[in-house]
């Protein structure tokens, strides 16, 4: 099912932006134009990703510089092992919406 | 690929400055350029005591000249770390290259020294925790004294060599190594182990001095310089304790120092935001200072303060330095961890 997430306007260009929803943690891109979004806490040690470091379309945890491709959630670089959850996206009406399991 | 909820996150526990995101990004951001300006000074002064080494041969002047040599060796400590962040460079291949290369100098497999090192930025200064906390308070006399040479470091580094390349990996080193990188580690450490055994057949069969001289010798004689950099990092400070205020030394370094160093000087810097490269930590205290506690003056000054935290710490291994803290009050210290606790 389609959930709003957060106002697409507070989307940040080429950098990242937390959003907790239902005590789940979100992160939100604007990455050249296009809207991402991934799982907010890195695979590999439990860090903020948004407070990482955005590099074109690659996220940076800012605990061990674990990196994960933005549009696909695959790792980039190590210690991250795990790939990062990403989700459909789409916006309606000024609101980026993520698609998650269940409903 | 469960998403923990957000009160979870390990890096919450630390503290942290107050700093915008803009300066922070700003701060964050990758580039060749320094690393490859840091690399080459000490190429340049690498290649300097080379041609010192080539010309004492056959006189007395062969051992300073070795130590020499050695001592600017031995600071491949510094881009193998910064690489093992993944920081030194933006350019990715370059960042992997230096630090096989370097990390080849240093003697550890580069993914047991990128893992191991992040478990200690995840739990800086936790006894038994931390994958590279070697000692704990009290801070013996031998402690400081092995540790500047590098006498600690060696023989666990070559046991870890050696238990690697055999494909011995311990319980604690699965604590923070993944299973699918344990294959890896033991095929690095061989193909490192298959390099130091390449120098010395190098040396036997060809009847030369050349890897001995140039390698192995240096590495142990002029080891000190390094260690006396690492040493400071975070001795007799404060240890099981969530803030890299007062479990880690930052001190004030001059120009070689800092280049041959990789301004790891800025310490606690590097520790609050392991994502800001070294060339960058100069701007980071610029924008933190006042959050910050004074730095040691200098390499000396910071080891003055931990030989003389040697005799309170046997009296009391709660006792550790520490600089004050921005805006506490007077004679207030956070809580902090005894020795073993």
């Amino acid at each position: 099912m389609w959930v709003a997430l957060c106002p697409v306007a507070d989307v940040p260009d080429d950098d990242a932006l937390e959003v907790v929803r239902d005590g789940h943690v979100y992160c939100a891109y604007r990455i050249a134009g296009r809207h991402h979004v991934t799982d907010g806490i890195c695979t590999h040690a439990v860090a903020r990703l948004a407070e990482g470091y955005v590099l074109d379309d690659i996220i940076e945890c800012p605990m061990h510089n674990g990196r994960f491709h933005i549009p696909t959630g695959r790792v980039e670089g190590p210690p991250a092992c795990e790939p990062l959850r990403t989700y459909p996206v789409r916006v309606v009406g000024g609101e980026l919406q993520i698609e998650i399991a269940g409903g | 690929m469960a998403s923990p909820s957000p009160a979870a996150t390990v890096r919450d526990a630390w503290w942290e400055p107050d700093i915008d995101r803009a300066t922070l990004k700003a701060l964050m951001k990758r580039s060749d350029g320094p690393g490859l300006y840091f690399l080459g000074v000490w190429a340049v002064l690498l290649a300097v005591a080379g041609v010192g080494v080539h010309y004492a041969q056959g006189s007395a002047w062969i051992v300073p000249a070795v130590v020499a040599y050695g001592l600017v060796l031995g600071f491949a400590y510094a881009p193998s770390h910064e690489c093992a962040h993944g920081s030194a460079f933006r350019t990715r291949w370059l960042n992997e290259a230096v630090l096989w290369a370097t990390s080849f100098v240093w003697g550890e497999s580069p993914t047991h020294r990128r893992y191991a090192h992040s478990h200690h930025h995840t739990h800086t200064w936790h006894w038994q925790v931390d994958a590279q906390m070697g000692y704990t308070n009290p801070v013996r006399l031998r402690t400081w004294f092995g540790d500047v040479i590098g006498l600690l470091e060696f023989w666990p580094r070559a046991k870890l060599m050696v238990r690697h390349a055999t494909g011995r990996i311990l319980p604690r080193e699965r604590t923070y190594l993944p299973d699918s990188q344990v294959p890896v580690v033991v095929r690095e450490a061989r193909f490192l182990m298959a390099g130091y055994l390449g120098l010395l057949a190098w040396a036997a069969i060809g009847q030369t001095w050349v890897p001995l001289l140039y390698f192995f010798v240096p590495r142990f004689a002029g080891a000190f310089g390094v260690y006396s950099f690492i040493t400071t990092q975070h001795m007799a400070m404060a240890q099981d304790v969530h803030d890299h205020r007062v479990c880690t030394r930052s001190m004030t370094n001059r120009w070689l120092g800092r280049v041959l160093y990789w301004n790891m000087n800025y310490h606690i810097e590097h520790h609050v935001y392991p994502s800001i490269p070294f060339h960058a930590l100069p701007a980071l205290n610029a924008a933190i200072r006042d959050q910050l506690p004074a730095p040691s003056p200098s390499l000396w000054a910071a080891h003055v303060e931990i030989v003389r935290m040697i005799l309170p710490q046997r009296r009391d291994p709660a006792a550790t330095a520490y600089h004050p803290l921005p805006g506490a009050p007077a004679g207030a210290r956070p809580a902090t961890g005894a020795a073993g606790s």
